[in-house]
Order: structure tokens, then sequence, then C-alpha cells
């Protein structure tokens, strides 16, 4: 009887939770707990239970009934509230209506992305004008006037005499001026080079200087850093190496390739220690202190990055390639 | 740099690697080779030389890096005999002792101009010089060999037999030995005979008093001349020669007297004749300076050690002296070739290189954390911002900061705010933006022309402002659709882009008073940009933004305890009356009662008389203490109908 009882109110259970819409529902009622329905029928079958088990089955009999009722009403409600469910479908495939996302600039990106790999290893961030004066792009960088070093650096020039800045590490002086070291600094922003443009120039770029400068810095920690940053840039698998270049701001200097499964090895960016009469123009001792610096083009590690081939595609501002980011 | 391997054999005891391993031993060590170029079994590296080393620029000097990479001997060409005698033949003036320091004549009589026998002139050719004759070949070949320019003048035709080195007379006039004709000014330093300059110092020299198959006597130049000299000529008239391209890096003064040898020995070899004579006025000897060098700073600077004399012997076969003086110390004699190594941080360059950049071991340096705050509060402000931009929907672009007149006269903009550029060398660059509006009318009207529907860009980037100062600027434009989906469409608005900026001001923290400007681009400027639907613009200063002073602490506020009253008020009003005052009106009228006030309709056309609007308003009452009778609520909306007839003669509906 008991048994039975259960098996009862599976069926109704199965049969309600199927239950689409309130037809089938009150039907389903009728079947099961109606005066001539399933469960009338069942209990009637109560004079046959011996009498020791009587207790029991009646009840399970109650138990049973509540439930079911409490069950059909609770569908009815359901059902009920929901009439569109019976006579309109849910297309779950039309487009969703939330307005398009957004995007980052490629070179916001890719800021970003590096500058969060510096301030992981303790970098701040920060900038400087783009307005500059002949000292700080110049001068107090190493660069001597009227020599060949300055043929990789034309510079644009303003009616008010200054003129907009060539390189970022014009930064670095700004912040040694105003702060002793220890420091370790970033510096991301645009600079400008009358070059012609091309697939791979143009004369407005962007550059991320870095500068660490403090007592016992040494080569190895510039290698270290920058061998940490291509592993988290790059991959974990990148390669770098590490060849002598000239640069008038750092003594000794080196320029950094990555290395390219199709393209071989890429020039990503120049580094050195930080020259000594640097460190003199911003008053620093350079017995005392020691620091590296380094810079690196935005664009050209977007292209690699993202694999742009035209660098003015990142100036065209076409959404189609915008979206993608 | 052109550097045939074969030429580079003359001079290395000892084999050579294959060319790819003679490429990248000089890559790794600073003479980077962009190039080999292979024809038949010669192998030629295109070499890249920065800027402070033109020792590099010739074959020898390149032997001497290899020297010292591998421990192969050089061996130097032999020159018969420095012995000079003097000669009357010639005269030599100076009269520009700073331009000039140092300069030497030679006479070479009767020699037979032929070509150049077939080895010396496929090697010329190599290095990059056409061959021409014996002659000329023989200071080529040298220029490349040395790194000494020389020059060869044909002695019968100079005038006067005089060589004056001296500034130009201003509008003197030059025929260069390439055909073409220059104005020179009085800056320009010039070699002259008795009546006119037959060579522009160091650059190139003329047409009149070249090398022909006719010369017999040859009057051969090689000279120190002071490279921002050279340098400002060769810039001035827009040549750029092997000739000038090594004198505005510097030529080894100490080795012009010996260049000029070694081409008298090669005249005599290939084209006879006999030396008459040799001249030199000024002084061609240098002073040299000691440079102490450290043990132990070679291991502070590079993070590895390198013994004193590990380091004295890569010195030595870069060509300097050296002694010790102590267990610790090395000093490292200056050397005339080299003058860009000044000071020890020079010399750890050189050692470093040499013994080779992989040999450092990398390390990541502790970090010592200052009391000052480095890092920028713009900085940090305007990557939120971006990112709060993007998140709501708009994509950031980045345009060119230099325009031309025409951008900026398009877009409505004086030329007065914007700072000109001096050198552009395009027309397109000559002005740095006042403002981010031409860049983005540029975007936009990029993207409408292929056919995009919906507009929504921001760009973050620097503008000059008044009086030059340069300031950070961030602009929006919406254009086109705001939405557009399956279930709503609807245009962009003014109003909308007014939301998103009260966002962008609120994410700063700025609360007035006056940021940017918010506006809707004239049907004028549309036009000129050839835009054909309504684009909404909105522009603020960051620097003005960020510069406010934090608003006192935030503190949160308590949430109400009981819940607010809704009621609306909906009224007829003339469309002059503003929206803020009706607003302000409705908060003075209800007093603190008033929790917020909200438009919520506007409506206007059919059953509304011409100039007058629609309005409906939510305003939402909110006790602290409990909550509104009936009787309380009807007193304050009474207030507020009052307030507003009597103020703006509204007729509610």
């Amino acid at each position: 009887m008991i048994e039975a009882l259960k098996k009862l109110e599976q069926e109704a259970q199965a049969e309600i939770t199927q239950a689409a819409d309130p037809a089938t529902l009150e039907s389903a009622k009728v079947k099961f707990l109606g005066r001539k329905g399933l469960f009338t029928s069942l209990s009637a079958r109560i004079s046959e239970v011996p009498p020791d088990q009587k207790r029991l089955a009646g009840q399970e009999m109650n138990r049973v009934k509540t439930a079911l009722e409490t069950l059909f009403s609770e569908r009815e409600k359901v059902l009920k509230a929901s009439p569109g469910s019976r006579t309109k479908r849910l297309d779950p495939t039309m487009p969703g209506t939330f307005y398009p996302p957004g995007s980052l600039h490629p070179l916001s990106k890719v800021i970003l992305e590096i500058s969060d790999i510096f301030t992981g290893l303790g970098f701040a961030v920060v900038d400087g004008p783009e307005i500059e004066t002949e000292y700080y792009n110049f001068e107090a960088l190493n660069v001597p006037l009227d020599h060949p070093a300055r043929d990789s650096f034309d510079t644009f020039y303003l009616e008010n005499g200054k003129l907009l800045r060539s390189q970022t590490s014009t930064v670095q002086i700004r912040v040694m001026e105003k702060t002793k070291p220890p420091l370790k600094i970033i510096a991301p922003g645009k600079v400008y080079r009358p070059d012609a443009t091309d697939a791979t120039h143009s004369f407005m770029f962007h550059q991320i200087e870095g500068l660490m400068v403090d007592t016992g810095v040494s080569f190895a920690d510039l290698k270290g850093v920058l061998f940490e940053f291509a592993k988290r840039f790059f991959g974990s698998d990148a390669k770098i190496r590490f060849r002598p270049h000239f640069f008038p701001f750092t003594e000794p200097s080196a320029e950094i390739d990555v290395y390219s499964k199709t393209k071989g090895w890429l020039e990503i960016l120049g580094a050195g220690m930080v020259h000594p009469n640097v460190l003199k123009s911003v008053k620093i001792d350079p017995e005392r202190f020691t620091g590296f610096a380094f810079g690196m083009g935005v664009e050209r590690m977007a292209m690699l990055k993202y694999g742009v081939e035209d660098i003015r595609q990142f100036f065209e501002n076409d959404l189609r390639f915008l979206r993608q980011f | 740099m052109k550097l045939p391997v074969s030429w580079l054999k003359k001079y290395i005891q000892g084999t050579l690697p294959p060319p790819e391993r003679l490429a990248e031993l000089l890559t790794l060590s600073g003479t980077a080779v962009d190039r080999i170029e292979k024809t038949g079994a010669e192998a030629v590296l295109d070499i890249e030389v920065t800027t402070n080393r033109p020792d590099c620029l010739s074959i020898l000097g390149l032997a001497r890096e290899f020297s010292a990479l591998s421990g192969s001997k050089v061996v130097l060409p032999k020159i018969s005999s420095l012995k000079n005698k003097k000669s009357n033949a010639f005269r030599i003036q100076v009269l520009d002792k700073k331009g000039c320091p140092f300069y030497t004549a030679r006479l070479m009589e009767n020699v037979h101009i032929a070509s150049t026998p077939e080895e010396t002139a496929r090697l010329v050719s190599l290095a990059g010089a056409r061959p021409i004759n014996n002659v000329v070949d023989a200071t080529n070949f040298v220029l490349f060999e040395t790194g000494q320019p020389l020059h060869a003048f044909d002695a019968d035709k100079i005038e006067g037999r005089v060589l004056i080195v001296r500034r130009a007379h201003p509008g003197e006039k030059f025929l260069g030995i390439d055909g073409s004709e220059h104005t020179l000014d009085k800056e320009t330093l010039v070699i002259a005979d008795a009546s006119k300059p037959i060579a522009i110092a160091g650059v190139m020299g003329g047409k009149l008093t070249e090398i022909t198959s006719q010369t017999k006597n040859v009057l051969l130049e090689s000279a120190y001349f002071d490279p921002a000299v050279v340098r400002r000529a060769a810039k001035r008239y827009k040549i750029s020669t092997e000739s000038s391209y090594r004198f505005e890096r510097g030529v080894d003064v100490e080795k012009v007297e010996q260049a000029s040898a070694r081409v008298r020995d090669l005249i005599l070899e290939w084209a006879g004749g006999s030396e008459n004579g040799f001249l030199a006025v000024g002084s061609d000897r240098v002073k040299k300076k000691s440079i102490v060098l450290r043990e132990s700073r070679i291991e502070a600077l590079l993070g590895m050690k390198v013994s004193l004399k590990r380091a004295s012997q890569i010195l030595n076969r870069l060509g300097f002296s050296t002694r010790s003086s102590g267990k610790d110390k090395l000093l490292v004699s200056t050397w005339n070739a080299r003058r860009d190594v000044t000071q020890e941080a020079d010399l750890m360059e050189e050692i470093l290189r040499i013994e080779g950049f992989e040999k450092i071991p990398a390390s990541i340096p502790t970090t010592r954390h200052t009391g000052a705050v480095l890092q920028n509060p713009k900085t940090v402000a305007i990557t939120g911002l971006k990112k709060q931009a993007a998140a709501m929907g708009f994509n950031e672009i980045i345009s060119y900061s230099l325009l031309p007149k025409k951008a900026l006269e398009d877009s409505g903009l004086s030329l007065e705010c914007a700072q000109r550029v001096i050198n552009a060398p395009s027309a397109e660059q000559e002005y740095f933006r006042p403002s981010l509006l031409p860049g983005m009318l540029q975007a936009v009207s990029f993207n409408l022309n292929r056919k995009a529907q919906a507009i929504r860009f921001f760009e973050v980037g620097n503008c000059c402002g008044r009086e030059g100062k340069e300031e950070t600027h961030f602009a929006a434009a919406l254009s086109g659709y705001f939405e557009e989906n399956w279930l709503r469409k609807s245009p962009s608005t003014l109003s909308d882009l007014k939301g998103a900026s009260e966002h962008w001001l609120r994410f700063l923290n700025f609360y007035g008073p006056e940021a940017g400007n918010l506006s809707q681009v004239s049907a004028d400027v549309l036009t000129r940009w050839d835009i054909q639907q309504d684009v909404f613009y909105f522009e603020c200063s960051l620097d003005r933004v960020l510069d406010v002073p934090p608003q006192a602490h935030f503190r949160v506020k308590p949430v109400p305890k009981f819940p607010f009253v809704r009621r609306d008020i909906a009224f007829v009003v003339s469309d002059e009356v503003k929206v803020g005052s009706l607003e302000e009106t409705i908060r003075k009228s209800a007093s603190s009662a008033l929790a917020e006030v909200r438009l919520f309709d506007q409506f206007m056309g059919k059953n509304i008389p011409q100039g007058k609007r629609s309005l409906a308003f939510a305003l939402f009452y909110q006790k602290e203490d409990g909550t509104f009778t009936e009787d309380e609520i009807r007193a304050l909306q009474d207030r507020v109908g009052a307030a507003l007839k009597e103020n703006y003669h509204v007729e509610f509906r």
C-alpha cells in the first residue's frame, strides 16, 4: 500500500512538471485527485491493509494527498502567471540588445599592459610635457649640438622657441630634478620626429621610457628587468639578446632584440646605464648612484603583438579596426 | 659602410670565419650588420656604424674590431716613407685655423692617367664608389682603407699655384664635381685658388680642377676639417658624400699625413710619375689624457667580474695603451681615433661589448621605496577615465597632434590659439593643435564615408591652450544611431552626450564650476568636413578638471528608513522657460521634504500651442522620521503648483 502510494506520488509529480498549460494541469488533477481519481481508488484499498499497518498507511495517505495538492496549486500559479509561455515561444538566438562594447585604442592597451608589468616590478608611472625645451630634449641628455648624433633626433621646432620632444627621455631629467634616488619610473607618451611617413615611420608616435637610479644598480639589473618584461609581454618562452649600440644619454648602451620564429631577431628597445654626464646634469653623484634607462616604441610593440602591418593604421581611426581591440 | 670580406682579409693574419659568423660577431659587438650581399665568391657586409664610431668607417678600423674579438693580428699596409721634402712649387694659406686645424698637400708630377688595376677597381666598387681612374681610385681606396678622405686636384688647373682655405665670399659660385651648381654663403669653408673656390672643404671637389685623362700633375689634399663646419655645409647644400660623412663624424688627425703617403705610394705604383714636394699647415698633434679604470667599478657597473688583465688585453687590441697603477687600477691613455672614449664609463662599454653581453647574469633589482610619491595622479585618473569611457560603449581614437592650417580653419578654430611649427617638412604638420575637434571630425568623416552607422568616439590628448600652455584634453563625439537593434532604435542626441559627460565628470570627482564645452557641431563646420548628419561634441581640459581640490572626504548617507512618496506634476509652459529654472522653483517651494525632482516627459505638437511645451516632472518626497499623510503631500504639491503658476504662468494639465 505504502509503495503504491509512493509510486502514485512520483507519477503525479512527473505529470505536474510536464504540464505546460492550465488545461493539461487540470486534467492531470482530475486524473489523480478527482473524485474518481487514482488517489481515491487507491485509498479505498485501505481496508485490505493488515490492522497493524493501518496507522502507518493512513499517515502516508494524508502526506501524499497534501503534497500533491500543494504541487498542483503551485504549478497552477506558475502557469497562470505566464500566459505568454503558452502562446509565444522564446527565440534565444535573437541578438541581445545591450549597447555594443566600446574599446581602448590598441596603443593605449599596449601602454596599459606594459605599465602594469612595470608597476608590478616596482616602477611608478609618470608623465611629462610634449612641448619641451632644448635643455630637456638635448643638453641635459648629453646630446651635443652640431653633432651627427642629432640626426637621429630630428625635431619639430615651434614658433615660441620651444620644440616637440623627440623622445620620452626628457621625463628622466624632469623626474631626477625633483626627486632624488632611489627611483624607479616609467613614462609613456607621444613623441615627434619630422620623418617621412610610410608603413613603419610616423612623424608622431609613442614611446615608453624607463629609469631606475639607486646605489648598486648594475647592468645585470637592467638585463633582469628587461628579460622579465619580455617574458611577460611576449610569453614565457621569449628569447632576447643585447647588442651594443650608441645613445648619448647612456654608457654602456645596448639595443635589445626579441626573437621571432618567422622574422628572426627584431629590435624592440634601446637601453643602457645612465651616462654619468646625465646624472651630473641633475646633480646626482655618479660615484654614489648608478642607474639604467630604457626606451621602447609602443607602435612597434603593438605591431608585433597584434600583427599590424602598417603604422598609419593606428591613426586612421577606422572603426572596423578599433572595434577589434 | 660596406665591408667586402676579401678586402678585410688583406689586413688579418690567419683565417676569417664564414661571413655569417663574422656578421654575428660584429653585430654583437656594436657594429651591426644589416645585410650580407653575396656576389660569386665575394660577400659584402652592409654595416650600420653608430655616430660615435667614425673609426669603424674604414676597413682597417673594422679589422681592429675583429682583432679585438678574435685575437687575430692586424697587418697594416706598408708605407714606403713618411719623410717628406718641402716644396715651393705651391703655396698653402689657411685663413681659418678653427675650420681647418691641419691641411696638407702633396704634388705628384708626370702621372699617367689610366684605369685602375682590375682587383682594386673591383674592391672600390664593392665598397660603394664608382671606379674612375687610377688617381681618383687611389684616393677612394685609401678613404675606405683608412677612413681618411682625400682629394686629388689637377695641379695645372689651379690658378696662381696657391691653395687658400677660407670662408666663402657671400654669393660666390661653386661648380661641383658632379655638375651641381651652388651659391655659397659666408659660413661655408672652401678651398680656393687665386680666384675661386675649387672645393667645399670636406664635402666635394670642384668640376674645374678635377682629374681628367689629360691630367699630368696632381695636387693631393689630405686634411682635418672641423666636424661641425663640414656638417653644416653638407646640410646647407644637401650634399652627402663619403668624405663629408666621415669628416662630420670626425677623422683621426694623426693619420692625415700617413694617408697622404699611402695614396702617394699607390699613385706611384699605378700611375707612375714622381713626388715633388709636400706642404703641411697647422698641427696634427693631439693631447693625450689618462683615464683611471677601477677593477671594483667594473663589477659595480656591469654586474660581472672582469680581471684587469683581461680588461687591458681588450683595450690594447682596440688600440689603447694601458699601464697598471697599483693592484686594482689601470691607467688608460686616450687615443685620437677613438675620441668617443673620454671617461671610465666609456671604457666599461669597450670591455663589455668585446666580452659579450651574454656573459652578464640577469638579476631582478630590489626595490627601495622612497617617501616621495612618484606615481602621477593625473596618469591614474586618465587611465581610469579611458577604461570608463570604453566600458560605456565609446571607442578610443588617437589622432595626430600636428595638423594642417585647413583642418583648423575647417573646424572653426582660430590660428592664434595653435602653435605653429617652424620647420615642418609638410604643410600637413604645420600646427600643434589647440583642440581635439579637428582630429575628431576627421575620424567621424572617415568612418561615415565607410558607412559607419553609429559613432561614439573619445580621445585623450595634449593640446596647446592659450599662451601656448600645454594641457591634456578629453573629447567625445556622438553621431548616427545611439541605439540600433531589433527592439529599439534611436538617434544620438545632445542629451545622450550630456548624460555621458556627466558620468565622466562625476567619475573624476568634478562637480563644477566650468569644465568644458558640450555642443552640436555647426552645420557650417560639418559641411566643410563633408559630414551630412548631426555630430554632438564634448571637450574639456583634464588639467582644469583634475586641478579642482578634492571634495571633503566622502561619507556615506544613511539609507532612508521610510519609503518615498512619488507625485507627478504636468503642465504646459512657454518654451522659453528652462527646465533648470522650473526644477529650482519646485525645489525651493517644496522645501527639504523633496528628495528629488526629475523630468520624465516632454511633449510638443498636437494640442499644444505654438511656442509652448508640455512638461511632466516626478517629485519624490521623503521624511527621515516617518511617512506622510495624504494632507501633508497635498499641501506640498499645492505649494509647488502655486509657485510654478506665479513664476512661470504654467497651465496644469
